[in-house]
């Protein structure tokens, strides 16, 4: 396969335009080759990482002279090592994927083509990249893929996605840590439609674990802020449960609501150090794309 | 025993149209606007209380309505408690019927009007000492003693009922409320009763006839229909009875036509009698059949010009009261015609007025004055008529007294016949 094919959800404008698009992290990266992450692994890379003592046997050329001139100690500079990275996508497929209102398309959609961007850039700059689909729980994991061949599996499958079920974000994100290699990057793509408190549960446990974390939060503006008026009885599209309400009675206490629950999802990622975006499905997927890699920058 | 009643029961039959909201809301349910929706769990934390709290709403809103109706008619029905306040004394009115038809016979043996006392009587027997009660009679009889007014004197209303008696005159059912409405509206007590002891004869209480005043509200009125005895044979009445359509003169015989009606299912046979304030009487038989009516023609002769009455009845015959009638007359005696010259003046004009000249067949007598003479007989006799000839009265040129009498006479209502004058003799007999 060559990057220029065309899926669904990569055709190859936007794959042509995401080539020059990198995604950093902020924490240490555990990977398996030389890459453009830092590593947990002290290495002679330029970037300093510490001081040690001078022991028979190490370069001369490692004794740091100006020290030694200061404190007539002989010491030897260490440097972080740089590593490629893993990645692992966790893709939501519940039903409530299949809304859509005022977006342009629907939020699986959307979501989809968010995943396919994300695992072209990173085979791009040489990470690798793995897809778990989930509902309440993980669907199919894929394995780590590092080219753009063992990429078209993936995108396949993303088109035959179709959200349904119940999702439990955070029973899903327990299931696919044990899945997943140590400090790695892990990626949510999701509409984040369940407690705050235990999707924040899910993110302590991968940010215990070392991993870097994105959470891409996917909205249609029509759930933010409804967009019908009168009388309508609504049905939930995992549930099936009913209820009748007079939207506009509701509308302000509703969206209040939703505002909490953003503040609160976003409270919970700062504490792991998560990157948090909430991403709109009216906006264009390319600008969200290249947005992830200026704000990276601004991170670091 | 209280017992609930409705005014206008008609609203009662409307009740059901209370569940039209309820239908409405199931009807309207299923037209509610479906929508799908990612997640309705912002809506439960906008208000957690929304699903019930809406239901609720609903159902007390339905309830509500519901109630509503029910409450407007019920209020329409106009409800009211009979019998309450029984502890309270009670006014009662009773009307009894003593029209000549409660004179028949029940189906028990004794007569309507007997029943229909002994009813009423019960009534009073069970009076309590606070109680009121007041009688009226649907014929006024004036023999009858009744209390005045409203009376808790048990005693005199019993008396009262045993007084009365049947009459032969029909009833004025309208009349006769009017007066216990007028009992009625001066009752104290707030419960009061209105009873009603008759046959409910059609030929009474069939015409339609308006109280002058509604009966007040929360009266109970109480209808006590006496029951008739079921006759297979005649039934014989005096329906009407006429005399001639023409003026009755004394001494000069003159025809009444009686007519009979027979409303049994067999030929009614029997004696018509007559009878007059002169002591002379007739009897006649006569046959009338089943369902029918026959007119029977009775020549008779005033004797005196001076009230006179006339009873027929027939005889043998199960009910009295409808087997008489009266017919009062007064007989004209002679009267004097004026003629204001002489005799042959007029021709043939008082032959035609009467042919003999003493008034026999018709009751008038010609006498002839001069005009000179005219005021002294208008101040002896009182002429029925005065005839006067165009020539005559031509003739007076100016007014003198005779014109002035002339004139005096007509305007009191006075006959002034003016006639021309002939030279046509008049035969004699």
């Amino acid at each position: 396969m060559s990057p220029n094919d065309s899926y669904k959800y990569l055709p190859p404008a936007l794959a042509e335009s995401l080539r020059n698009v990198n995604l950093f992290v902020r924490r240490p990266v555990q990977g398996a080759k030389q890459g453009l992450h830092r590593s947990t692994q002290f290495g002679s890379s330029v970037e300093f990482a510490e001081y040690r003592n001078y022991v028979p046997g190490d370069p001369p050329s490692r004794i740091d002279w100006p020290v030694y001139a200061r404190t007539d100690r002989y010491v030897i500079r260490r440097f972080q090592d740089e590593t490629n990275l893993r990645a692992y996508l966790l893709l939501d497929i519940s039903g409530s994927l299949a809304f859509r209102d005022l977006g342009a398309m629907s939020k699986m959609d959307y979501a989809a083509f968010l995943a396919a961007g994300l695992m072209f850039i990173l085979v791009n700059q040489g990470d690798a990249v793995s897809l778990l689909t989930f509902d309440r729980k993980v669907r199919h994991p894929f394995p780590l893929v590092e080219t753009f061949e063992g990429l078209r599996p993936l995108l396949l499958h993303l088109e035959q996605l179709r959200p349904q079920g119940r999702g439990d974000i955070e029973a899903a994100i327990h299931e696919a840590a044990v899945m997943m290699a140590p400090r790695s990057l892990v990626i949510l793509i999701s509409d984040l439609l369940q407690e705050s408190e235990k999707i924040a549960r899910g993110l302590r446990h991968l940010f215990h674990d070392g991993h870097n974390l994105m959470v891409m939060h996917v909205s249609d503006s029509g759930e933010r802020r409804l967009s019908f008026d009168g009388i309508v009885e609504l049905r939930d599209m995992e549930t099936g449960e009913r209820m009748v309400i007079e939207a506009d009675e509701l509308r302000p206490a509703y969206t209040a609501a939703v505002e909490r629950h953003i503040a609160e999802i976003r409270a919970a990622c700062a504490e792991c150090l998560a990157d948090y975006r909430l991403i709109d499905t009216r906006s264009s997927v390319e600008e969200e794309l290249h947005n992830l890699q200026s704000t990276a920058r601004l991170i670091y | 025993m209280p017992a609930l009643t409705v005014l206008n029961p008609i609203f009662v039959w409307m009740l059901p149209a209370a569940a039209l909201p309820v239908l409405f809301h199931l009807f309207f349910r299923v037209r509610k606007r479906e929508r799908l929706f990612s997640t309705l769990m912002f809506f439960r934390r906008a208000d957690p209380r929304l699903r019930s709290r809406r239901r609720i709403r609903e159902w007390l809103t339905l309830l509500l309505r519901v109630f509503a109706i029910v409450f407007l008619l019920l209020a329409l029905a106009r409800p009211c408690w009979q019998g309450l306040g029984r502890g309270a004394a009670v006014s009662t009115v009773l009307v009894v019927d003593n029209s000549g038809s409660m004179s028949g016979q029940s189906p028990k043996g004794p007569t309507k009007l007997a029943l229909a006392c002994e009813a009423a009587r019960n009534l009073v027997l069970r009076m309590h000492n606070n109680d009121k009660a007041g009688i009226v009679l649907l014929v006024n009889d004036p023999t009858v003693g009744l209390p005045e007014g409203m009376t808790s004197d048990r005693t005199a209303l019993a008396a009262a009922l045993n007084d009365i008696r049947p009459t032969d005159a029909s009833g004025k059912p309208a009349h006769a409320l009017d007066r216990a409405v007028a009992l009625l509206n001066l009752a104290p007590s707030p419960h009061r009763e209105l009873h009603i002891f008759t046959d409910i004869q059609v030929t009474e209480w069939g015409k339609e006839a308006a109280l002058s005043g509604a009966v007040p509200f929360g009266v109970e009125v109480v209808v006590h229909r006496i029951p008739s005895s079921v006759s297979s044979g005649p039934d014989l009445a005096v329906k009407a009875i006429r005399p001639q359509q023409r003026r009755i003169v004394a001494g000069r015989p003159f025809s009444v036509l009686v007519e009979v009606l027979n409303q049994g299912n067999s030929d009614g046979r029997a004696r018509l009698s007559t009878f007059d304030s002169n002591g002379a009487g007739s009897t006649q038989e006569i046959l009338v059949p089943a369902n029918q009516n026959r007119t029977v023609s009775l020549t008779l002769r005033a004797v005196n010009p001076r009230p006179q009455w006339l009873q027929v009845r027939i005889e043998d015959e199960g009910l009295p009261a409808d087997n008489q009638a009266y017919l009062a007359f007064h007989p004209l005696g002679r009267q004097t015609v004026l003629f204001v010259g002489a005799d042959r003046e007029f021709g043939l004009l008082p032959l035609a007025l009467a042919p003999d000249s003493e008034g026999s067949f018709s009751g008038l007598v010609p006498i002839f004055k001069e005009r000179s003479h005219v005021r002294a007989q208008l101040d002896k006799i009182n002429p029925a008529m005065i005839v006067v000839t165009w020539e005559e009265i031509a003739d007076w040129a100016h007014p003198d007294s005779a014109v002035v009498e002339l004139q005096t006479f007509v305007s009191k209502g006075g006959t002034l016949l003016l006639v021309p004058a002939t030279a046509a003799s008049t035969p004699s007999f």
